[in-house]
Order: C-alpha cells, then sequence, then structure tokens
C-alpha cells in the first residue's frame, strides 16, 4: 500500500515509475538489481575446467520479490552482463551444490565456450574478480522432483539414471552432489560421455561415488566407446524398466539416446531432457519451418521454410493484435520484445542476439524459433 | 587538387536543384544507408556513457533547480538561477533524452530506464501519444502537405499549399501563443487531429487509438504534470509556495519557447521544401531519404548548444536517421553534406539567428492573402 503511494508519488514528481529509477544513473550497479528485478551477482572466481570450458563462482546477494536467491539443484538462471554499454543476458546452468550456496552464499555456472558466440568467449576475459554482474531467480524443471512423489520419505527403492554428454554433465553435478547423501534409497547413476581428458567436474563426482554407497559413476570415452548404447545402459543398472532417466547433452546426442530408450520399450513419462543453451547462429539453417510463439496471446505460429513474412505480417495473419505505424522501419511504433530466438533485420541486413531485447517487428523475419512478447 | 574541386564544383553546380531520377535516387539511398551503418557499427559503451552522463547532468540540474527556487526567500538571485537551472533540466529530459529516447536510440542498451515503451517525461504530452504523432506521422509523413499536420499545426499557413482564410492575418499572434504553450499544444496534438473535443472529424482519416483512451491518457499525464508543478512542489516549500509555483511556471515557459523554436527552426526555414501526397506514394526508400533532406534544416552551433537542441540543430541528419543517437549527428553531417553536394541536393544549414529569422519570415509571408508563390520567391517557398 505505502509502496503504491511512494511509487506513484514518484511517477507524478520524476515520471519515473519509482525513486529508484530516477537516481539508478548515479549507481554503477547493474539497472535490473538496483530495481529488485535480479539478484546481485559479484565475481568471486573464474577459473579454466578445460579448453572450452570455464567455471564462474558468483556470491549472490539481494532479493527479488523479497526472497532471497535459491534454487533447486537442476536448474539454470540467467546471466546478465554488460557488453559494450548492452545489457545481456544468457541462461547458464547451476553446476555447484545446495549446501554451496548455503555456506558461501555462491553459485558456481560452468559455462561452454561456444564457438561463434558474442558472449561466452567473450565473457571469461573480459570479467575478474569483484565485477558485479546480475541473475535471475533460477528457472526449468529438471529437477529431481519431476520424477519423485510429493512426500520424498514414504519413497521404496528407486532407480535414478542420468546421462550427460560434454558440458551437458553442468545440471547433474549440480544434482548429485546436493541429492545422494540426502536419499539414501535412492540409487544414482551416471553415465557420462566426453572427449578423452575433457571429462570436466568428475574429480568430485569421482569422490563422491567413493563415499556414497548409492551412486555409481561411469565415464565413458565417445572416441573409444561411441555413443550411448544397450551394454552401456545394462552396465550400470540392472532395472531399467523401474529407472526415472535424464539426459542432458548436445541436440543430436539426445535425439538418438532417446530413441534408444523408447525403442527398448520404455515410457516417455520416464524420460526427462534439458535442453540446454540456445543454438549459437552459426548452427542456424535459414531454410527450414521455423516456429513463431507469441507470449501474451499464447499462440504458436509454424512458419513454413519459404514463408520469409515479417513478424508484423505474422502477427496480423494470425490475429495476434500488434501496434504499428509506418511499416517501413521509421517510426518504431511496432517495437515488441523478443524474449528468445533470432531475427534478421530486412533493413539494416542484419542478425539480431539471440537473447532477450527489443526488436521492430515491422522489418523483422524470424530466422530460427522465436519467441515474442505480443 | 584546386583544379580538379574547381570542375567537380562546376559539374555539382549545373545539377543543383535538379531533380534526381529513379538511378540517383537508388545510389543515394546506398550511399546514406553505408553512412548510417558506419554509425550503428561504433555504437557501443561511448554512447552509453553519454546518455547516462546527460541524465546525471539532468537530475542534478532539476534538484539544485528545485532547492535554488525554495531559496530565492533568502534572494531573489537564487530564484532566478532556480528557473534557469530547472528549465536547462526540462530542456535536456525534453530533448536530448525524452525525445531521442523515445526515437528508441538507446533501446538497444536494454536498459528498461532508457527504453522507449516505457520511458516518460516531463511534458503535459504523453510519451505514447508523442510517439505516434511524431514518430509515425511526422517521421514518416516529413513535410507531405495534408499528411503531416506539424506542418503548420493546424494553425498556421506556412506555405502556399493551403489557401489564405481571414485568421491567417493575426498568425504571428497565433504562433508566439503556440510557441508560450507548446508543451500544451503537443499535448492536444493528436486529439485536435481526431477532432477529439470540437469539429467534424475529417473523412477517411482512420485512428489507431479510440477516443476514449485518447481522452484517459490526456487526462492522466496533464494533472500529474499540473500537481507536480503546481500543487505538490509549491506546497513542500510550505510558506514559500508561490515563489516555487511562479519559479516552476517560468521554467516551463523558458522550455516552451526554446524547443518551440528549435522545432520551428527545423522545419520552416525558408528554402524547406513541401511535398504533395500523390510525389509520395510509393516511395523508395531513395525518395524517403530525398525528401528527409529537403524538408529539414540545421542550425549551427557550439557543442552545449547542440546538446541544449537534442541535436534537433542537426534536423537533416536525426530525419534520415531517427534511430542514431543523436550525439553522433554532428560528425555524421559532414559525411551528409558531402553526399548532398554529389547528388547537388539543396542542404539547408545556417546560424540560429539566421534560421530563424527566416523562419518568421515565413510565418509573417504567408500571413498575407498572397497566391501561389511565383518568381524569385519561389526560391524560398519550393514546392517539390
Amino acid at each position: 500500500m505505502l509502496n503504491e503511494l511512494t511509487n506513484k508519488l514518484s511517477l507524478t514528481l520524476f515520471n519515473n515509475d519509482t525513486f529508484k529509477a530516477y537516481f539508478s544513473p548515479f549507481s554503477n550497479k547493474p539497472v535490473a538489481v538496483l530495481m529488485g528485478e535480479m539478484f546481485a551477482a559479484t565475481v568471486v572466481a573464474i577459473a579454466p575446467e578445460n579448453n572450452d570450458m570455464y567455471s564462474l563462482t558468483l556470491t549472490i546477494t539481494g532479493k527479488v520479490n523479497t526472497q532471497s536467491f535459491t534454487f533447486q539443484p537442476g536448474q539454470y538462471v540467467e546471466l546478465q552482463v554488460k557488453q559494450n554499454g548492452r545489457y545481456i543476458k544468457r541462461p547458464f546452468t547451476i553446476s555447484s551444490s545446495l549446501a554451496q550456496l548455503q555456506q558461501d552464499k555462491t553459485i558456481t555456472l560452468t559455462i561452454k565456450k561456444q564457438s561463434a558466440g558474442r558472449i561466452t568467449p567473450w565473457l571469461v576475459d573480459a570479467v575478474s574478480q569483484g565485477d558485479l554482474l546480475a541473475i535471475s531467480p533460477a528457472k526449468g524443471d529438471f529437477v529431481l522432483h519431476a520424477c519423485l512423489p510429493a512426500d520424498a520419505s514414504q519413497q521404496v527403492k528407486k532407480e535414478v539414471l542420468f546421462i550427460a554428454g560434454g558440458s551437458g554433465i553442468t545440471p547433474f553435478h549440480s544434482l548429485l552432489l546436493s541429492h545422494v547423501a540426502d536419499y539414501p534409497n535412492i540409487n544414482f547413476s551416471l553415465l557420462y560421455y566426453a572427449r578423452t581428458q575433457q571429462h570436466v567436474l568428475h574429480d568430485d563426482l569421482v569422490a563422491l561415488e567413493i563415499d556414497q554407497a548409492n551412486f555409481s559413476l561411469k565415464l565413458l570415452h565417445s572416441e573409444r566407446d561411441g555413443h550411448c548404447s544397450l551394454a552401456h545402459l545394462h552396465g550400470i543398472t540392472t532395472d531399467l524398466n523401474n529407472s526415472a532417466i535424464y539426459i542432458c547433452g548436445p541436440n543430436s546426442m539426445m535425439d538418438n539416446t532417446q530413441a534408444l530408450l523408447l525403442e527398448i520399450g520404455l515410457s516417455g513419462d520416464a524420460i526427462h531432457l534439458e535442453q540446454f543453451g540456445l543454438a549459437s547462429f552459426n548452427n542456424v539453417d535459414i531454410n527450414v519451418a521455423r516456429n513463431v510463439s507469441f507470449t501474451t496471446t499464447n499462440k504458436n505460429i509454424v512458419v513454413s521454410e519459404v514463408n520469409q513474412q515479417t513478424l508484423l505480417t505474422l502477427a496480423e495473419d494470425n490475429a495476434v493484435p500488434a501496434k504499428y505505424g509506418c511499416r517501413i522501419g521509421i517510426c518504431q511504433e511496432c517495437k515488441c520484445k523478443k524474449v528468445s530466438g533470432v531475427v534478421y533485420n530486412s533493413q539494416t541486413k542484419t542478425y539480431s542476439d539471440t537473447g532477450e531485447e527489443d526488436i521492430q517487428a515491422c522489418i523483422s523475419v524470424p530466422v530460427t524459433d522465436v519467441v515474442i512478447n505480443l | 587538387m584546386a583544379e580538379l574541386n574547381k570542375e567537380l564544383n562546376k559539374e555539382l553546380n549545373k545539377n543543383f536543384g535538379k531533380k534526381l531520377n529513379e538511378e540517383q535516387l537508388e545510389q543515394l539511398a546506398i550511399d546514406l544507408d553505408g553512412v548510417k551503418a558506419k554509425a550503428m557499427k561504433q555504437v557501443g559503451s561511448t554512447d552509453e556513457r553519454y546518455i547516462k552522463k546527460i541524465v546525471r547532468l539532468q537530475r542534478s540540474l532539476e534538484i539544485a533547480g528545485r532547492i535554488c527556487l525554495v531559496l530565492g526567500f533568502m534572494s531573489l538571485y537564487f530564484w532566478g538561477v532556480g528557473v534557469l537551472l530547472l528549465s536547462a533540466s526540462k530542456i535536456l529530459d525534453n530533448m536530448e533524452i525524452g525525445h531521442n529516447v523515445l526515437h528508441g536510440q538507446y533501446d538497444w542498451m536494454n536498459d528498461p530506464t532508457l527504453n522507449s515503451q516505457t520511458f516518460e517525461w516531463d511534458n503535459a504530452c504523453s510519451s505514447e501519444s508523442w510517439k505516434r504523432v511524431h514518430n509515425y506521422e511526422h517521421h514518416t509523413y516529413t513535410n507531405i502537405v495534408g499528411k503531416d499536420r506539424d506542418f503548420g499545426y493546424g494553425l498556421l499557413r506556412l506555405s502556399d499549399d493551403f489557401s489564405w482564410r481571414l485568421r491567417n492575418s493575426w498568425q504571428f499572434v497565433t504562433y508566439l501563443v503556440l510557441s508560450t504553450l507548446f508543451q500544451w499544444g503537443i499535448a492536444f496534438h493528436e486529439m485536435a487531429g481526431e477532432r477529439v473535443f470540437f469539429g467534424k472529424k475529417k473523412e477517411g482519416r482512420g485512428s489507431h487509438v479510440d477516443v476514449e483512451q485518447l481522452k484517459k491518457v490526456f487526462y492522466s499525464k496533464s494533472t500529474r504534470q499540473i500537481l507536480k508543478d503546481y500543487v505538490i512542489f509549491p506546497l513542500l516549500a510550505g510558506p514559500f509556495f508561490v515563489m516555487v509555483l511562479l519559479g516552476n511556471l517560468a521554467a516551463n515557459l523558458l522550455r516552451n519557447f526554446w524547443t518551440s523554436t528549435i522545432i520551428f527552426c527545423g522545419h520552416f526555414p525558408t528554402e524547406v521544401y513541401t511535398f504533395t501526397e500523390k510525389e509520395c506514394e510509393n516511395e523508395s526508400r531513395g525518395h524517403w531519404y530525398y525528401r528527409q533532406i529537403l524538408g529539414s534544416a540545421n542550425l549551427t552551433g557550439p557543442k552545449w548548444f547542440h546538446i541544449l537542441t537534442g541535436h534537433l540543430s542537426c534536423q537533416v541528419e536525426h530525419h534520415l536517421f531517427p534511430e542514431v543517437p543523436a550525439h553522433r549527428y554532428v560528425e555524421m553531417s559532414k559525411e551528409v553534406q558531402v553526399i548532398a553536394a554529389k547528388y547537388g541536393i539543396a542542404y539547408n544549414t545556417g546560424s540560429f539567428f539566421s534560421q530563424y529569422a527566416s523562419v518568421v519570415q515565413r510565418v509573417l509571408y504567408f500571413s498575407f492573402p498572397v497566391g501561389k508563390v511565383t518568381g524569385k520567391k519561389a526560391a524560398l517557398y519550393p514546392r517539390f
């Protein structure tokens, strides 16, 4: 009530929604942190894991909607950085345990450098200890509770199988370090595929296997052992049919593994997949069908590969209300928020970033699957 | 070299003022797109630091100004300084910050406090209404008589495209009144076009927003603005209520005069072209660019002057590149002038005093019942 009144006063006196917003230019903190929309994340350490992965450890402070930061293992956060004067968000999975957050107030994000990415290769050199970044509340449903009944203590013996490919290890690292000791009546197994010598984060997992009877680990070398096979599966668990299975890795690996599991008669409900990261632009095939999701109107439109219409036309053709003006990219009346995906700007002949930003619907053609706030 | 320049100039003079053909227009678009692409490539932390610095300056001026107004009880000198500081803050807020942010020049920063969709300014006109009338109507249909209602604001006769009416004889006074009440003029501008309160709606004039919505937004924004400057801030000053109220009024008036004068200097000096709807049907990008140059005028001056005009002193560049951060226009204008010269396009620029004198000349000239402009005068008030 009081809050509402102060905000009304701020709007009247200073044409800003809050007094904080009016004074925000005097602060060096990220605007989203000042406004209480994101948590403050101070860089504690940034350390390489191998040639193309590194871990970023952050101290999390502040509150969003009066809540302190918390997460369920397996979830991700959006990390906001400022690159060349511009705030950019990217989703990264938390690789650290719940205990680490409780003891040190820190989380660790283990990040893969996308070869043509704008952020991940740059970030490792751009940030240093003490820098202040911002993170969103934790999101995602790749969590253990997805396979447990509400009351876990009543649980009979249960098998949980994790299958990781390359950098897809990150959610499992967090899940295992957080949960194995707490759920003695669950048998956890992990099949971890990576190129030889590239099994990042495996030290903690090896130690965990020695400590805990209910966890077994198998490190596989993709050059030597190939893709996930029935032999690998049976080698680690005896009760595949009663297992909840979680898969995270490159898209092709997830597709193949899922197909294999369905083939041997497992139910789709038992399989949990995590699509991690957004396609970086060099992987984009422009001549494919794309999904355009309009969030406000809750419409999902499949755009055929030959369809090169702008988002404004697509919205109008599908009865999605959209503001517009000049329709030639001058007046900005059609500006709307793109949540994710790449669009082509037909006027500047450039491609957008993959993350959240404002775009002009009248001159933007979807290139990948895109999510638009319309 | 000098010889070559002479040759080039001779060639240019020969083509000067000739209408461009399709091929030239196409080439013009490529050249100007190039200038824009080059500038956009450089946009980054320089622009972020710049706009944040200007916002800090504006906030500091506003706070200092409001404090000085209260201190006016000690000496009238404080009051005077307070008025100047507060009006400078309002001018920065409306021009270098508000106008440019609302064009989306800083949307790329993904900063919610400087975003065209959410920014609100210290002006009676709501930013929503401003964007529709200014960004859409004015910038898309610049100087097309009948479509760009900024050309004379429906109050002044500024070219021979309109026939003379009796009320035009005192239009210089109308102009002065408009300048004095400028923020209310633009707040009312969209509703005037839609004939919300009086008059008959023109046939075929479609609207994007319904009349009730227009009224609602108008009342809520203008009420807030009146409450702020004429009730709440004066009340906060306690016994110095009247002094603060008068100070706020004076600051608003100064801002009104300044913004109105700068805007008139951007489009109504002599030698600025007007266009008809027909000439601009299905126009190419090149032609749109061409019209923007011919329909706008620049002002020369020092850096502080450009900042206080929100870089609308570079009206030509602003009309060509409305989404490029405005502080880059001065630099870009050098390239634009070279391109304009290459195609023999008139590039209208001059000092503040000479441009403003010619605005006054135009307002006065068309207040007389002169018909179609011919002869020597036709060069002063050209139609495309």
